[in-house]
């Protein structure tokens, strides 16, 4: 017991600490290199003009060292980018200032409409293509071709739809505002594909005594759907889910960059391009970003791993209330034991 | 009245000199509320066999007829219970039995269906587990959730394909007392398909033997005059019981014997 807590430390706490240090290391390193002499020779006049030299030169102390360097050492940079993270929550139009949190909260927004958007699209697609030879002989040749398009690529013809869109949606008395409909549609376009393919994989590797089971039972085509084909196809599509939601998160950056609205990727570009330029924010933005990707990796893998025990989650709550004794499923050991089979 | 017949069945696999010809020229006539038992070498063919009779293979040539008429697709009035159970992993033990039950009986309200279905559970003893998962279940207790599935649906005739084969020891002795007190309660027509002698002849009204691969055949058939019920014990000390066992394994091994010297002069020449 002892020697397992001792392990667990060294393996989960110990070294990836060891790694965070070594890669702050080097981060203070390649800054050191982009010292600028030009910069520190003019903050230690502007120095000289605010303060009278103390002995001992303490203005020449390691901050006006470090404030010379192009990249912004970590401590630089969290200097820079505290405001943002210290009040993420507070917009004041007034001098522009918009907390990390609430531009995040916009990039969730966007991705989520257009994750839900590409989910919808993706799933009846690869179910036609996991299941008929000719649908995929018909379009997997144009699937491969249009897979690879970045982002970047789609953008504008996505700007291009929203004109025609928006004024056919307006005769409906729909409102859509341009800018965001290109990023949802950059956003499903580009997600759309794990999906399609994991499903389509998916609903081809069902194995073949539950399609006997399907046929000696005589199910309509809808129970054989509901009960055995999307059942079985969904643990291949909780990976499609989870490889699309990592590239809308990748995409919503780019898409965020053109169209200069708002979320972190505009703000990223943001704090890239003003004057002065706020690189430690700008390093900040990153640093979000890579955070809320990973924790929405986390989420999906999570989900992954227990599909089915979520879709034996009524029978089991109702088996709970029955026997009062929530705990009688080992619902992780259903969902291992079925992505076995 | 003959229920479900092969006649002349042959079935291959594969295209051209890959081709094999598993069965060929296979005849079978099942009577209602019968037991057979067929008996064979692994990969003589019985789960193709099986896959016929059930419909879920067409066989090349010959004809699968039941009452009379030609069989066609497969039906849950022949039901099937499969070697490694094919159980649905995200259903429970009801709900996997209730699924085929409400495909047979439409008009029943559900809690007619919801009797149907705990009477066959309590029949193979899993009235405890009717709420659990496969994957909660022992091997032995899946395959009775198989069984009870099957038998759920009334077919008239159920087919049984290695059944038991997947089973340890024990278990498989245990289950086999249960088949026969099942078959003996039920008037099922079966046909079980299995590797092994002693099961046919404690569980079948008659033997059929499946000679050895390829182009398997069903051979002569031997009736077992052992009276019922029978016991483990009794019908193993019965007279009939050791002359036939030594005439179905004769006749098996000299099948075998007979196809490799086959081959044998095939690879000379």
């Amino acid at each position: 017991m002892k020697t397992k807590l001792l392990t667990f430390l060294r393996e989960a706490v110990l070294l990836p600490l060891v790694g965070a240090l070594l890669f702050t290391g080097l981060w203070y390193v390649v800054s050191a290199l982009t010292f600028e002499q030009k910069t520190y020779d003019m903050l230690v006049k502007q120095q000289a003009k605010v303060k009278a030299p103390v002995a001992g030169q303490g203005w020449l102390a390691p901050g006006v060292w470090w404030r010379s360097t192009k990249l912004p050492a970590p401590h630089r940079a969290w200097h820079e980018a505290e405001k943002y993270f210290r009040e993420p929550f507070t917009n004041n139009p007034d001098d522009g200032f918009r907390g990390i949190g609430l531009e995040t909260i916009d990039s969730l927004t966007l991705v989520a409409k257009g994750y839900l958007a590409s989910i919808l699209l993706a799933v009846p697609i690869g179910f036609m293509l996991g299941g008929s030879k000719l649908f995929t002989r018909m379009f997997d040749p144009i699937m491969q071709v249009l897979r690879p398009v970045s982002p970047l690529a789609w953008f504008p013809l996505a700007g291009l739809l929203a004109v025609p869109l928006k004024n056919h949606l307006q005769t409906q008395g729909i409102k859509i505002e341009s800018l965001e409909w290109q990023c949802v549609f950059t956003i499903a376009i580009c997600s759309v594909w794990p999906t399609i393919l994991n499903t389509a994989v998916g609903v081809r590797a069902i194995p073949q005594d539950y399609i006997n089971v399907a046929r000696v039972l005589r199910l309509s085509t809808w129970k054989r759907f509901t009960k055995i084909q999307f059942p079985a196809t969904l643990p291949y599509m909780f990976t499609g889910f989870r490889l699309s939601l990592g590239i809308s998160w990748l995409v919503i950056v780019a898409c965020e960059m053109l169209s200069g609205k708002s979320g972190v990727g505009f703000f990223l570009w943001n704090c890239y391009n003003g004057t002065p330029p706020n690189y430690g924010a700008m390093i900040g933005a990153i640093l979000v970003i890579g955070g809320v990707g990973f924790a929405l990796d986390r989420a999906m893998s999570l989900l992954e791993k227990n599909v089915h025990a979520l879709l034996a989650l009524p029978a089991i709550f109702g088996r709970g209330i029955a026997w009062i004794r929530p705990s009688a499923v080992n619902a992780r050991e259903v969902a291992r034991v079925t992505s076995r089979a | 009245m003959l229920l479900l017949e092969l006649k002349s069945i042959s079935k291959g696999f594969g295209q051209g000199s890959l081709r094999t010809q598993v069965l060929s020229d296979v005849n079978l006539a099942v009577k209602a509320g019968e037991f057979v038992a067929i008996v064979g070498y692994s990969g003589a063919g019985k789960t193709t066999l099986i896959s016929l009779l059930a419909g879920l293979l067409l066989p090349d040539t010959g004809e699968v007829r039941m009452r009379g008429k030609p069989a066609g697709a497969p039906r849950p009035d022949r039901g099937v219970v499969f070697q490694n159970y094919s159980l649905l992993p995200w259903l429970s033990v009801l709900d996997n039995i209730r699924l085929g039950v409400k495909q047979v009986f439409r008009d029943f309200d559900d809690a007619r269906i919801d009797d149907q279905c705990n009477k066959y559970i309590s029949m193979v003893n899993l009235g405890h587990a009717s709420e659990k998962y496969p994957s909660e279940l022992s091997g032995g207790m899946r395959q009775r959730v198989s069984l009870a599935r099957a038998l759920a649906m009334q077919p008239s005739v159920l087919l049984l394909d290695e059944p038991l084969s997947a089973l340890d020891a024990l278990t498989r002795t245990t289950l086999q007392d249960e088949l026969a007190r099942i078959s003996q309660a039920e008037q099922t027509a079966m046909v079980l398909i299995t590797n092994d002698v002693d099961e046919a002849i404690l569980l079948a009204d008659r033997i059929v033997p499946l000679s050895a691969g390829p182009q398997a055949t069903l051979g002569p058939e031997f009736p077992v005059g052992i009276p019922r019920p029978r016991d483990r014990r009794v019908a193993a000390s019965h007279p009939a019981h050791g002359k036939l066992k030594r005439e179905i394994i004769s006749y098996l091994t000299s099948t075998r014997a007979a196809k490799r010297d086959a081959l044998l002069a095939a690879g000379v020449a």
